[in-house]
């Protein structure tokens, strides 16, 4: 028996056409960290990654922050947020996740980013000390 | 009445235009006509309907080709659907195991093709509605237009009197005023109706993947030398076994660390919820660039027995362009989480007792590692893929561990044959795909087995159905307060902890 699915190749040529249209940028795991150290906000060492949740992509970045150097606040966070958004080339990310620590992280220096994004109208209602929200809302607070 | 059912009956009966093409249209004159030419100083008084008139033509052409494009795929699948009633023919009278597995991948396909056939039809009758509307507008627009032209050469006519002028003008601002408030109205309708329709098709996506995921591994198997996906799902259950070990704090990532000081600082397992929550913690942990089990030694009133939770899909390997294109340059790579698209695969269409999954041999050896004894008494729990893992282990017939009950979410559980005497305790969110797939009823399921039970949740407000952290939430309201007047959850998982492991592997 031989099944031709031609609706499936379509659909698989259609999405190859797609990604072969799309410019191909630096995958974030590299793109951000390097963003956050070439940024003047006393960062050290950087990650980001993504997880999934089911259907759902998370972006997930963390950050060592120089322990001389001033206490990040409610503005670094949003410059942060930006630096994520612009180095993320996925166009379908669910939630958007930032932890930090002053030197590295060894269980009682994590910076509560959670809080500083109450500061910017987020509500905390994240477990752990990061800062938890949707993309979209990320990207509408940005477009501000 | 099958998910893609639900969703189509909408799209094709155009409830979201509310009143179809007709309600759309106007008594302006020249309705589909072209626009009479206006005087130049005339055409700033009338500029929006202008504009909209111009935007209106691209999109009156660019919905109805997405119609045909739709058109299209339908009939494609019509044909599929025939040729496969004739290659089912074909093998009626053949017998013996081959020509048995055949026959139900025919069926597996043709469940799936009718769905596929019935989104994409019902996609297509809603598009050449919206694009009905979008030309019954652009008419509306030109009438509006039209009547306007006519007007300015009547009532600028020749005249002697420059007042009559003033009053001239003053009766064309009202008329094109009037006509912008018509055909504002009408559009800003047109898109109401339009985002309704976006908000439906967008509901077709997952069913879409789905779709895919499922026609092409039942297809993979078919024809497995043709289609590259099977070859992962047979490379994963020949592969070698992976190298287990305890979870490594250091290797993890700030995130992670604290949600691993937060799982072991946990106490007690008191709820359907904690079980859920674990779920969601390992797949965290764990992410695509490793695997990781959590095993929580649990004591009660009944003894000592240990709860497994199992981690979802983490990487979806030749699919991952489906869910944006952007991923694709990633589509091949294959990251080190066992917990992936091939086992996935492996563990729902090739379920073999001789050749476990690497997945399932690592989840095997994990629970030596960590000391569980032969014979101990192990509840296992997983969301997603790490559920279909948890009823793979609970049908297992050469299980080294008893099995004492099973928690899952957003997995289908009803393919396999769990011993009716195990407690199995499904949830399901309304709308979540992924538990369908066994294509079995969520009542048939729970009539076979007194101790099964499937809890059909309410979709979440987010609409992100099948996600861990919304059914954590939808569980803890389902169970109510944690005091007070709640669900008792059952003796058989629940319990103090008295020693928590991680370990990991990857390929």
């Amino acid at each position: 028996m031989r099944l031709r699915p031609r609706p499936i190749v379509a659909l698989v040529l259609a999405t190859l056409a797609l990604s072969a249209c799309a410019p191909q940028r630096e995958p974030l795991d590299t793109a951000i960290p390097a963003a956050f150290l070439a940024s003047d906000l006393g960062i050290t060492a950087a990650e980001a990654g993504t997880s999934m949740d089911g259907f759902s992509l998370n972006v997930t970045a963390s950050a060592e922050f120089d322990p001389d150097a001033a206490a990040p606040s409610a503005d670094d966070l949003r410059t942060m947020l930006r630096l994520v958004v612009e180095n993320t080339p996925q166009n379908n990310v669910n939630t958007l996740e930032i932890y930090g620590s002053v030197g590295p992280y060894e269980g009682g220096n994590a910076i509560d980013f959670g809080a500083l994004g109450v500061e910017l109208g987020f509500e905390d209602d994240n477990p752990l000390s990061g800062f938890s929200a949707p993309w979209d809302d990320v990207v509408e607070l940005l477009d501000q | 009445m099958t998910a893609a059912s639900s969703v189509c009956a909408p799209l094709r009966n155009g409830s979201w235009s509310s009143g179809g093409a007709g309600a759309f249209g106007t008594a302006f004159s020249d309705p589909g006509g072209s626009v009479a030419s206006l005087v130049s100083w005339a055409l700033e008084y009338v500029a929006p309907l202008n504009e909209w008139l111009d935007q209106l033509v691209g999109n009156e052409g660019q919905v109805s080709s997405f119609a045909a494009n739709w058109s299209g795929v339908a009939s494609d699948l019509a044909d599929c659907e025939a040729e496969l009633v004739a290659s089912a023919g074909r093998i009626s009278a053949l017998e013996g195991k081959t020509a048995r597995a055949l026959r139900k991948r025919h069926d597996d396909i043709g469940l799936v093709l009718a769905d596929a056939s019935e989104w994409s039809s019902a996609t297509a009758a809603s598009l050449e509605l919206a694009s009905s509307i979008v030309t019954a507008v652009h008419d509306a627009a030109v009438g509006a237009l039209s009547e306007l032209a006519g007007l300015v050469t009547s009532l600028f006519g020749f005249t002697l009197n420059p007042f009559d002028k003033v009053d001239q003008l003053k009766q064309l601002s009202e008329r094109a005023l009037a006509f912008i408030e018509v055909v504002g109205d009408l559009i800003d309708r047109m898109f109401d109706a339009f985002e309704r329709l976006v908000a439906l098709l967008r509901t077709l996506i997952p069913l879409i993947q789905e779709s895919l995921l499922y026609l092409r591994t039942v297809l993979g198997e078919t024809l497995r030398a043709e289609i590259p996906l099977i070859g992962g799902a047979l490379d994963d259950l020949l592969a070698r076994d992976p190298r287990v070990s305890e979870l490594d704090p250091r290797d993890l990532t700030q995130k992670q660390r604290e949600l691993l000081e937060e799982l072991n600082s946990e106490t007690s397992i008191d709820n359907f919820g904690d079980l859920i929550q674990s779920n969601g913690y390992v797949d965290s942990l764990g992410g695509n660039e490793r695997s990781v089990i959590d095993i929580a030694t649990v004591e009660n009133a009944d003894g000592i027995h240990y709860n497994v939770a199992l981690p979802s899909t983490q990487d979806w390997g030749q699919i991952k362009g489906f869910f944006d294109p952007s991923t694709l340059p990633d589509t091949l790579k294959d990251y080190p989480a066992t917990n992936d698209l091939d086992s996935n695969i492996a563990l729902m269409i090739l379920n073999n007792p001789v050749l476990a999954t690497q997945y399932e041999r690592a989840v095997l050896q994990a629970m030596a590692d960590a000391g569980i004894p032969e014979g101990a008494r192990v509840v296992y729990t997983g969301f997603s893929q790490g559920g279909i893992m948890a009823g793979n282990l609970a049908s297992s017939t050469d299980s080294p561990y008893e099995t004492i009950g099973i928690v899952t979410n957003g997995s289908p559980l009803g393919t396999f044959d769990i011993p009716p005497e195990i407690p199995v305790v499904s949830f399901e969110h309304e709308g979540d795909v992924v538990p369908i797939l066994d294509l079995q009823a969520v009542d048939e399921q729970n009539v076979e087995s007194p101790n099964r039970r499937t809890v059909v949740l309410p979709a979440p407000e987010n609409g992100d159905a099948h996600n861990n952290a919304n059914y954590v939430d939808s569980v803890r309201e389902w169970e109510g307060p944690t005091s007070g007047d709640h669900r008792p959850a059952p003796d058989w998982f629940g319990g103090e902890i008295i020693d928590r492991q991680q370990h990991t592997w990857g390929e």
